[in-house]
């Protein structure tokens, strides 16, 4: 990664397929994603735990045969359910956040023959709000591309 | 990737560009190709369909007197089907989630619209025990909420726990599904020229450009709900198991019954991604993406589970012999030699003497072999599902609470229209969504260019 290794900071590749190891060498941890599917399945565990404990041993309490109200057991279902759905939505939720989705406009979608990256071709992108992002017509025609194009916002 | 290289035959057999795979599969929903096959299909389905919407007009106006449910076989052809559509969705996710896990290729060209029938088959699913409610105007009772009523849920019970489990099923398979749809979406409005199309696929993609940044998130994102939808598939089917497992009647109360239905709803999933595996190659004519290859792993994967499910059977009759249980036993003997012996063994033959074709390489390899057994197998699991629920009701402790079933016209019909249900939703999916995932594919291409340079 050459452009980082010459100061470029806001930089961002943009690719038809998942690139193995191009997140880790752009620096895009994952760890945002899996904290929220895990916040949000032990809220999910906790609400589904109190939903059935609160309405089952406090609201509506129903005694049959004398069997015991806090039968916690049975409750077990409703809560894992509900944790598994908050932590599917904690992930999805997590991913559109961190992703920036959803997004529209973007003014790369004016880029000339930008729509090949969801076909087979590769982009690098170098940001306005770079600091070194005078330099940065010349640090790509270093790297040989096939084309550098500016974009408008 | 390492199972590509080890495997005998490849992945695939496209056209080796990410151009040429983008525009075969992106072709579909932009150009529609099949346009007769499609719409002969669609005219079935909403023909279906159109009796489905009768059925329910009929149920709700008359009640569920125009069934031939009654006391006590309380239970018959809605449970039946519910079970039985539930149980195709699992495949679907099965092959999404574990096979993603352990990175196994071949799931590519399947995944897809795997996925799209689990969600559609929940539906179907779904809908039964809401209509057999009697009075589905309060199906939201069965949501917790404040009411006036000064009643909550009985969080206790089996059926509570099938509200839970099918609508948490089906929202995170939505959601799964969506996710794997949104790169492709993009791929679809890049390539679109109508301006509707332009905006929905737009819309629809939600503005993917496929940076390094949200394909990194996309992939961590897919996993973690991938891991949460796993368990999800033994959660369901065992709730819908336990409702029967958790009563006393001979035939249900047994330890086996979860296994035996997960196990039993894998297997016959997987008879139907063979059915629309074969159907979807042969209409839009995928020969190169969905392979031989493909269509022998899904008989490999019936043939094992297949003979897993045959163990539930072999289990089921050993427990009722091994409990000593005159009632137990009295049950197992109706279903092998009374009045339940032809569903019991058309069940048999339709899903074990079927699958037996697949120890041999050139059935495996036969997509209308494959098609043809998949309707087999699907027929035979209705069998099971129907004996499992009716012969245990008709014939339990009292003679007085012995009664038979028969079911009704209307029972006939719902289920008839339920098939149209999932029809035309799974053709509009053929029609307007990419049913085999671009981008995975063009992974493959990638790694077998790579390989071959």
């Amino acid at each position: 990664m050459r452009l980082q290794e010459a100061g470029f900071t806001r930089i961002e590749a943009y690719s038809p397929i998942p690139v193995d190891g191009l997140g880790a060498l752009l620096d895009i941890e994952r760890r945002p994603l899996d904290r929220a599917a895990l916040f949000g399945a032990l809220f999910g565990l906790a609400l589904g735990f109190a939903i059935t404990v609160g309405q089952s041993v406090f609201q509506y309490p129903i005694n049959v045969g004398g069997r015991p109200l806090f039968s916690w057991p049975a409750f077990m279902i409703p809560a894992f359910e509900l944790g598994v759905l908050f932590g599917a939505l904690g992930a999805l939720i997590g991913f559109f956040r961190a992703s920036g989705l959803p997004r529209l406009n973007s003014p790369l979608f004016e880029v000339e023959r930008f729509e090949k990256a969801s076909e087979d071709a590769y982009f690098l992108a170098v940001f306005a709000d770079d600091p070194r992002f005078g330099d940065a017509r010349e640090a790509l025609e270093d790297l040989d591309p096939a084309a550098i194009r500016e974009a408008q916002s | 990737m390492s199972d590509a290289s080890t495997a005998p035959g490849r992945p695939i057999e496209a056209d080796r560009t990410l151009s040429g795979v983008t525009r075969e599969i992106g072709t579909i929903p932009l150009d529609f190709p099949a346009r007769r096959r499609w719409w002969t299909a669609f005219a079935v389905a909403s023909a279906l369909l159109a009796l489905y919407i009768l059925s329910v007009v009929v149920l709700f106006a008359e009640g569920t007197g125009v069934w031939g449910i009654n006391i006590p076989v309380g239970w018959g052809l809605a449970i039946t089907n519910v079970v039985w559509w539930i149980g195709i969705g699992h495949a679907g996710t099965l092959i999404s989630t574990l096979l993603l896990m352990t990175g196994a290729v071949w799931r590519t060209s399947l995944n897809r619209f795997a996925e799209a029938m689990t969600v559609f088959a929940v539906i179907c699913a779904a809908l039964y025990p809401i209509l057999h409610l009697g009075r589905p105007h309060f199906f939201f009772w069965m949501i917790p909420h404040p009411n006036q009523l000064a009643l909550g849920p009985q969080y206790r019970s089996p059926l509570e726990w099938d509200v839970f489990a099918i609508s948490v099923y089906f929202t995170v398979s939505a959601m799964f599904w969506y996710q794997g749809l949104i790169p492709d979406l993009a791929a679809v409005r890049d390539r679109a020229r109508s301006r509707f199309a332009r905006i929905f696929y737009g819309l629809a993609a939600m503005g993917w450009k496929g940076s390094a940044t949200a394909w990194a998130r996309w992939r961590r994102g897919y996993l973690l709900i991938a891991g949460f939808a796993l368990p999800l598939v033994v959660s369901v089917h065992s709730g819908v198991a336990m409702l029967m497992a958790a009563g006393p009647i001979p035939g249900w109360h047994t330890t086996i019954f979860p296994p035996y239905f997960v196990l039993g709803a894998v297997f016959f999933g997987f008879a139907v991604v063979a059915i629309l595996a074969s159907a979807l190659r042969w209409t839009f004519e995928l020969t190169d993406l969905i392979t031989e290859r493909h269509m022998a792993m899904v008989g490999i994967m019936l043939l094992a589970s297949g003979m897993m499910t045959a163990y539930g059977y072999a289990m089921e009759l050993f427990g009722a012999w091994y409990s000593a249980d005159g009632f137990e036993r009295q049950t197992a003997v109706d279903r092998l030699f009374g009045p339940w012996a032809p569903a019991y063994w058309g069940a048999v033959i339709l899903n074990f003497a079927s699958i037996q074709l697949f120890w041999l390489r050139r059935f495996r390899r036969s997509p209308l072999v494959l098609f043809l057994v998949g309707l087999a197998v699907a027929a035979g699991m209705w069998l099971e599902r129907y004996f499992l629920v009716v012969s245990a009701l008709s014939r339990d402790f009292l003679s007085s609470s012995w009664g038979p079933y028969w079911p009704s016209v209307w029972e006939w019909a719902l289920f008839a229209g339920s098939i149209g249900l999932f029809g035309v939703l799974f053709l509009l999916f053929a029609r307007f969504l990419p049913v085999i995932s671009i981008f995975e594919i063009r992974e493959v291409v990638h790694d077998l260019n790579e390989e071959g340079s």
